[in-house]
């Protein structure tokens, strides 16, 4: 990355609200709904708040180790072998993430939109442009992000909206439906849907203000929670449980129901639009992330010749699930396994960071 | 040469980013407008499917001369005989020269024999098929769907799927149930509500005698499908057949389903004709509306569920008694208007209690009484249900009496 990232504070939380909403709002609230059952939106209110708690916390962590990424605290701590060991950690938490949202991404493409067009081609299609897009570089990718991503926010609005007249208010009930435990105790593990909130601490060093950082990361929350919550309240609404916990996207589902009297009824279409357009930016920049973590754990010159093998990577990986069941369940395992490290690294790494550097001032 | 080179990968990527590879030309494609459902003669296996399919070149506007013509001719018929749609779909693609697709499809009618064997195997397909569209309407046919299909004379539209869409979602027609696939898909396998479906038929010769002796809809006919006298052989939708998960146990007649409607909070407005102790002779219609959802409680703190509904109901008259000015005597037409609904209402959810199947949906409002669905599970819903009590208030009040206003003074 550059010394400096000239980013705006509406185009930083753009991009972070990108990266949390891009899985929240398509294919994340089948996960709730699995949990607990059309209770979903209660556990979205009750992640939120995790969520924004884990962020403050980190916030904490700012004061004391200063305006530095986990990476850079990670060479003051243990030089670089423990350099290297955070960037990898943070390359396989993110590409983990990335590499299973490529491959939903994909699948969905072909089921619903390319039917006959292989995926392989599909898949292809995507690193490429991913990689174009991580090459144009950060400032590039926040930019377009800051212009689209408001629309993607608005056709959620007018999608939850226009679905009034669908909701059934019963759908919801039993209030706590599958059980108190199964919302605050197992959907814990749903805690990953805000696992992206990381890649705020990897910018951190390159952003010009620590409080605007904040800020942004408050609103990225804040707006992910929202959507999420009203995701799964209208799709509860709409959907009854348990076939709300079968269906594969979403926002899909609610776009299809989506109609105005008999002639404006393929919603479907706007959606797809919006969902592509988001799915690339997202990879793009999740991409553009992977390659500079790389470059500044290997202290590589440039980060520009690492976009074509890590777009490749990730496009290789993401075939390894042989079918769409068992990428689920593999998505499902590297969220569970991963997402730990994403809230943990940026509260840990400065915490050691600080007890070393008030030993050695002891010392001293 | 660098111009030259950005130029060619332009040129390459418009080829292949335009997702031509899964283009398909207007007129390569058979638009399915509605598929019909029949047990296949001699015992054979899987189903007789029909394909009812658009014809473009008939339609008003296609691409004759001088438009089309609309009607009979704008659409075809095909019928095969495979285990599931889209089976039918691939047979039906070696048949005719077009690939057809059920991105149109408006209409899954199912045979009466079918229907009481269970359709969860076709819905699990309409759940699953992102062709199909979550508003496709259904129903089951009393007579053979391929009959049915074939007999559909879209005289007075040019475009079937707009035949369709005016049969079965016209807010005037309340004497049909308006049931999506996608809402019988959820409610077939629920533990909280059952389904029902319109039922259609093409007319019979034979016609009943006499009239059901109802005060509500007076001097009607509790019809069915089929039953409904016409003098020439045409299609018919009224009346529903009721489900109990996936699978037609009974049928009920327009009236009763304009009561499901009302129950449902699915009814707006509908002509009804009512009896008048002061003028049996003549009923009195009036054009009766419901802006307001009615108010259903649930109350399971027994094993006999109790529960309440308020009817919220109003009208306007449309047509009275000659003799007399039933406008002098309306509070006597009203309490007997709310008296007759209020019957009728009842011998309804009894009905539907006897048969076990709660197709009102009261189960959903039940749920309210519960904070977990294992809670819900427990108190096994389906069963209790047959032990229902009902408590029906009906609040009916007469708005406006039309361009005259009478009274006995004349």
């Amino acid at each position: 990355m550059k010394e400096k990232i000239r980013l705006n504070q509406k185009q930083l939380t753009m991009l972070m609200a990108n990266l949390l909403i891009v899985k929240i709002i398509f294919a994340f609230p089948r996960n709730l709904f699995k949990t607990s059952g059309n209770a979903a939106w209660i556990e979205a209110i009750y992640l939120t708040a995790i969520a924004a708690i884990l962020l403050e916390v980190t916030f904490l962590t700012y004061k004391s180790a200063g305006k530095k990424s986990i990476i850079q605290l990670a060479e003051s701590i243990g030089g670089k072998p423990l350099k290297i060991i955070v960037s990898l950690i943070v390359v396989i938490v993110i590409g983990g993430f990335l590499c299973t949202e490529v491959r939903t991404f994909a699948e969905s493409v072909k089921i619903i939109l390319l039917p006959s067009t292989s995926i392989e081609v599909i898949m292809l299609l995507f690193a490429v442009t991913a990689g174009i897009g991580a090459w144009y570089g950060m400032e590039a990718l926040a930019t377009i992000n800051a212009i689209f991503f408001p629309f993607c926010l608005f056709f959620l609005g007018v999608l939850v909206v226009w679905l009034v007249p669908n909701y059934n208010l019963n759908n919801l009930m039993p209030v706590l439906g599958l059980g108190g435990k199964n919302i605050f105790l197992y959907g814990i593990k749903n805690l990953s849907c805000f696992a992206d909130i990381l890649v705020l601490n990897l910018i951190l060093p390159y952003c010009k203000d620590v409080e605007m950082v904040k800020k942004s990361g408050r609103y990225a929350v804040l707006t992910a929670g929202i959507a999420l919550v009203a995701i799964s309240l209208a799709y509860g609404m709409c959907y009854p449980y348990p076939f709300s916990a079968d269906f594969l996207l979403t926002a899909y589902q609610l776009s299809r129901m989506a109609r105005a009297g008999e002639y404006f009824q393929r919603f479907e279409a706007l959606f797809e639009l919006v969902w592509t357009i988001t799915h690339l930016l997202y990879s793009s920049i999740y991409v553009y992330i992977i390659c500079n973590v790389l470059k500044e754990g290997f202290k590589v010159k440039y980060s520009e010749p690492l976009i074509p093998c890590v777009a490749a990577l990730v496009a290789l990986v993401s075939f390894e699930p042989s079918s769409v069941m068992d990428l689920l369940e593999v998505s499902s395992a590297v969220k569970q396994i991963f997402f730990p490290f994403a809230y943990v690294l940026p509260i840990v790494v400065p915490i050691i960071y600080v007890h070393k550097r008030r030993k050695n001032n002891e010392k001293m | 040469m660098r111009k030259c080179s950005i130029g060619a990968i332009f040129c390459v990527l418009l080829l292949i980013l335009c997702g031509c590879e899964d283009g398909n030309e207007p007129d390569t494609l058979g638009y399915v407008v509605a598929i019909g459902f029949d047990k296949p003669e001699n015992g054979k296996e899987g189903y007789d499917i029909t394909l009812q399919f658009a014809n473009p070149a008939k339609i008003s506007g296609g691409s004759g001369e001088d438009g089309g013509k609309g009607g009979k001719d704008s659409i075809e018929n095909i019928t095969v005989t495979a285990p599931g749609i889209y089976s039918a779909v691939n047979v039906a693609n070696h048949i005719i020269s077009k690939k057809f697709t059920l991105s149109h499809t408006k209409l899954l009618v199912f045979s009466d024999e079918i229907s009481k064997e269970g359709l969860e195997k076709f819905f699990e397909t309409v759940g699953r098929s992102s062709d199909i569209r979550p508003n496709t309407y259904i129903a089951v046919s009393k007579c053979k769907a391929k009959d049915f299909l074939e007999s559909v004379n879209p005289e007075t539209e040019v475009n079937p799927v707009r035949y369709y869409t005016m049969i079965f979602e016209n807010e005037n027609s309340e004497f049909i149930p308006k049931n999506l696939a996608q809402d019988f898909y959820f409610h077939s396998t629920s533990d909280e509500r059952d389904s029902v479906m319109p039922l259609c038929s093409v007319s019979g010769n034979e016609n009943k005698d006499g009239y059901a002796e109802t005060g509500y809809q007076y001097q009607l006919e509790n019809d069915i499908a089929g039953e409904i006298p016409t003098g020439k052989k045409e299609t018919q939708v009224m009346g529903m057949a009721v489900f109990e998960r996936d699978k037609k146990i009974a049928e009920m007649g327009e009236i009763e389903t304009e009561i499901y409607n009302m129950i449902i909070g699915e009814y707006k407005n509908s002509y009804v004709a009512y009896y008048f102790s002061k003028v049996p002779e003549d009923p009195i219609t009036i054009i009766q509306q419901s802006e307001k959802k009615p108010k259903i409680q649930v109350d399971t703190s027994t094993d006999a569920p109790k529960i309440s509904i308020e009817l919220y109901v109003e009208g306007d008259f449309c047509s009275s008694s000659p003799r007399i000015s039933v406008e002098d005597s309306i509070d006597l037409f009203t309490d007997e208007v709310s008296a007759e609904l209020k019957k009728e209402v009842e011998k309804f959810l009894k009905k539907t209690a006897d048969l076990g199947t709660d197709i009102a949906g009261f189960g959903s409002y039940a749920k309210r009484n519960f904070s977990t669905l294992e809670q819900f599970k427990a108190y096994n819903w389906r069963e209790k249900y047959k032990n229902a009590e009902f408590d029906v208030k009906i609040d009916f009040s007469v708005r406006r009496t039309g361009l005259v206003v009478r009274s006995e003074e004349h």
